[in-house]
């Protein structure tokens, strides 16, 4: 029973840290990120082929936050001269490519076989049987950190210039600000932070194959973000560590139902996660948290800057 | 090399209908439907559900299957667009990924998820001179061109495709000159998912049907799309074609696994480019 | 005057945009045969005047009349049908579509009310705008500014309405094409509709209509012929900016 906790609260927590950089990219900058899961994928793979090279899981993680930021903002650059719509097709298309890549280049990936013996950090230090909770807290630290880090870029002058990119990208550009920067920008740390959440991801299960990464991922990301309120950090926290923990939850269920079987189980949930989304983007479409101030008042105290 | 051109062009035209269909939605409704690959997934599982389950021959599953997934499709627009409408077209799409998500896995919780086929005869390909077509690629063939003449019949010819291009054009005169916005989105509607079930059909003759179908199908769909000026349903007919000949070519210096990467290089080059679609018109959001 | 002679009433409307109100208790009467040309300085309500009469704007409050009978609730399309035709001031026309589409449109979709069918109609308005003859098959996106407002016009009238309502006509034009244009409005009052018509350009606005109601900051300021209008010096230099 603690360790079914002590995993779904795991997850819980990497999924909270997607919440979070889709809560910078959607929340707060408008930009439809669909592709999240590629980027997240992408992440465990870097730091998940990095550690079985040798180079210590710090080191890797580092690494993999780098190269996904780096990357995440070479794929904005290609709606360089398009509206935010395309943006969720590009990245789309980049995350499913991306799939392929890894499901077919066996000589870097191992494909399908997947990438097993990842060694995670401070694995030296802890004893075996508290292996598990050693990683919850290594990740309930990285979520503090992002929390903290996102929290000081809301309310930074460049969270403001953010905010008011999503409600009128006109004003950003009559200003003089460069909305594609923006655009940049907040792709390379939404990377960054995915890059960390794969990361994790890749720690946690010690084991990686291109079949845990699915658009799944980014559904998760999209719900919390759509319950939490778009723009509240807290929001996308509480959201994570209450509904998608039940929803998280229910895939241990499977040993009490009789008569539903796992990939049943599966299935029911999604379509909840599903048709749940749409549902409170109609009915909620605020969600239950809030923005740290009214989207009026930042575009009014940025142009006054 | 003519063989790769015709299995192209069959390829393009299996892309062409739900390229078709994704297009006019966005032409009416000025919102990209994320949710087109499910569609395509449902109206396949609804004809197997007719064709294997019921026993009837396969050309009237098809029939009523497409009229069900029309249903289907005004019913979701009815139950999770319509009251969207007013929000901001990112709303739009995230609630249309939502769908998406939604159906696939109501087909993978009523159907499993082993891959299933269609009860039909297997014929012998046909061969003219070195060519060969097999027995789907010349339904594809057949079925696919008559769709595209009949909708390019509406579209061009009757009352009711002046009102949807009136629509598409200038939705504030359209209202002015007494076309009613609701009726012709009901109508575009229905004809996307009738043309959505029939792809969805040949996609199961060419391949299998499996709950994942659609999803694969929905990056080339939506390039061929931005290929034809996303705004324009014809061009992305074209736009189709051109995916379905490139991706076929490509298998001459790539594995044939690698098709998807084809269709997003195609497309990332086109955004940066010619953002306003290789066939269309220039179209600027907002 | 009797109620069912009436083509067109406006009384005491208030109408604006997100509740905030720019027409502050507009009443108006346009009788059967009547040209009305409303005019006033920029951001006086002239065209959200136009759109809650259409029907593109709901009204506050205050209540709108058509025939006789009360469209307040009524959306543009059923207005149309009703026989109140609009032409708007910008993108009045499909532009992808051609000229002889724009005009079956006109028609189609707003029941004739046993009017002539289609053919019938299509000469009828071809006879008061020859120069779009020639063009019937060209796409109207193609079309000059003065040709589109012709079209647009002439799309209007396609189905014989018994209001026609033109907001701002000459709008983008040259001075040369706007004098043209207005040669031709002339020539449809004649026919015997109903105007109601907004302008910018008093002098040919004024011109061209019976009657004229000067708007300001959402107001009706005053009602009077046009010839009184024109005549009167106070109102040429307060309002018309000395035209």
């Amino acid at each position: 029973m603690t360790a079914y906790l002590i995993a779904t609260l795991t997850l819980v927590a990497i999924t909270a840290i997607t919440g979070l950089a889709l809560n910078l990219q959607w929340g707060m900058g408008g930009l439809v990120n669909f592709g999240l899961f590629g980027f997240y994928m992408l992440g465990a793979y870097i730091c998940g082929l990095l550690t079985v090279q040798g180079v210590p899981p710090l080191a890797s993680l580092v690494g993999a936050m780098c190269s996904v930021a780096l990357l995440s903002a070479l794929v904005s650059l290609i709606t360089v001269r398009l509206s935010e719509d395309y943006l969720a097709i590009v990245t789309l298309g980049f995350a499913e490519c991306l799939r392929l890549f890894i499901s077919y280049e066996e000589w870097l990936t191992r494909g399908t076989l997947g990438i097993a013996g990842i060694e995670r950090p401070f694995q030296g230090l802890v004893p075996a049987q508290l292996a598990d909770t050693a990683l919850l807290a290594f990740t309930l630290i990285a979520v503090a950190l992002v929390y903290g880090a996102l929290q000081a870029l809301a309310f930074s002058p460049f969270g403001r210039l953010v905010r008011a990119t999503r409600e009128d990208p006109a004003v950003v550009e009559a200003l003089g600000k460069s909305v594609l920067t923006v655009r940049f920008k907040v792709f390379a740390v939404g990377g960054a932070i995915l890059g960390l959440a794969g990361s994790l991801h890749a720690f946690y299960y010690t084991y990686i194959d291109p079949t845990q990464f699915s658009p799944i991922i980014t559904a998760y990301a999209f719900m919390a973000v759509v319950i939490g309120g778009r723009g509240s950090n807290r929001g996308v926290l509480i959201s994570t560590f209450t509904l998608i923990l039940v929803l998280e939850g229910s895939r241990f269920l499977v040993d009490w139902v009789p008569h539903l079987g796992s990939s049943e189980l599966a299935a029911i949930r999604l379509i909840l996660v599903g048709a749940g989304l749409v549902l409170l983007l109609i009915i909620k479409p605020d969600g239950f948290g809030k923005e740290p101030r009214s989207a009026e008042a930042e575009i009014r105290s940025f142009t006054s800057t | 090399m003519l063989q790769l051109l015709l299995n192209g062009a069959v390829t393009g035209l299996l892309l062409s209908l739900p390229a078709l269909a994704l297009s006019l939605s966005f032409s009416v409704l000025r919102f990209a439907n994320y949710a087109i690959g499910s569609y395509l997934t449902c109206g396949a599982y609804l004809v197997y559900l007719f064709n294997v389950l019921f026993g009837w021959p396969l050309w009237i599953a098809a029939s009523v299957g497409a009229l069900g997934l029309a249903t289907l499709v005004v019913a979701i627009d009815y139950l999770a667009y319509r009251p969207l409408r007013k929000r901001s077209g990112v709303t739009l799409l995230v609630a249309s990924m939502g769908v998406a998500i939604a159906l696939e896995n109501l087909v993978r919780l009523f159907a499993g998820n082993s891959p299933r086929s269609f009860d039909v005869a297997v014929a012998r390909p046909l061969r003219f001179g070195g060519l060969r077509l097999n027995y789907e690629q010349l339904t594809i063939l057949i079925t696919v061109l008559t769709a595209l003449v009949l909708v390019w019949i509406i579209f061009r010819l009757t009352r009711l495709g002046r009102a949807m291009r009136a629509v598409a054009d200038n939705p504030d005169l359209a209202a002015v000159r007494g076309i009613s916005r609701g009726q012709v989105v009901a109508s575009v509607w229905i004809i996307s998912g009738v043309l959505t079930a029939i792809a969805g059909v040949l996609v199961g003759l060419d391949a299998n049907i499996e709950p994942q179908m659609g999803w694969n199908y929905l990056l080339p769909v939506f390039t061929a799309a931005i290929l034809g000026g996303i705004a324009s349903p014809m061009a992305a007919v074209a736009g189709a074609l051109t995916i379905g000949i490139a991706e076929e070519l490509a298998t001459l210096v790539m594995p044939p696994h690698y098709r998807m990467i084809v269709a997003f290089l195609i497309m990332a080059t086109l955004l940066l480019v010619r953002p306003w679609g290789l066939f269309g018109t220039r179209w600027v959001t907002r | 005057m009797s109620e069912d002679a009436t083509g067109l009433v406006l009384r005491d409307v208030h109408a604006g945009y997100g509740g905030q109100p720019i027409l502050h208790g507009v009443s108006m009467t346009l009788r059967k045969g009547e040209r009305k040309v409303v005019i006033g300085p920029n951001g006086s309500g002239k065209s959200t005047l136009m759109k809650t009469a259409v029907g593109l704007l709901r009204p506050l409050s205050g209540q709108i009349l058509l025939n006789g009978q009360d469209v307040t609730a009524l959306r543009a399309s059923e207005r149309a049908r009703r026989g109140l035709t609009y032409v708007p001031q910008e993108a009045n026309v499909f532009r992808n579509m051609s000229v002889l589409e724009n005009l079956r449109i006109g028609h189609e979709f707003i029941a004739p009310r046993g009017g002539l069918a289609f053919a019938g109609r299509l000469e009828e308005v071809l006879r008061l705008f020859p120069e779009i003859r020639p063009k019937l098959g060209t796409t109207a996106g193609h079309l000059s500014g003065g040709q589109r407002q012709m079209v647009a016009m002439a799309a209007a009238l396609m189905p014989d309405p018994t209001v026609l309502a033109l907001d701002e006509p000459s709008a983008g034009l040259s001075p040369r094409n706007a004098e043209l244009l207005f040669e031709i409005i002339h020539r449809i009052a004649d026919s015997g509709v109903t105007l109601l018509l907004i302008e910018q350009n008093t002098r040919l606005g004024l011109g061209a209509a019976d009657n004229g109601v000067v708007l300001v900051a959402g107001q009706v300021r005053l009602a009077a012929p046009t010839a009184d209008i024109l005549a009167n010096e106070n109102i040429r230099r307060l309002y018309l900016g000395g035209a």
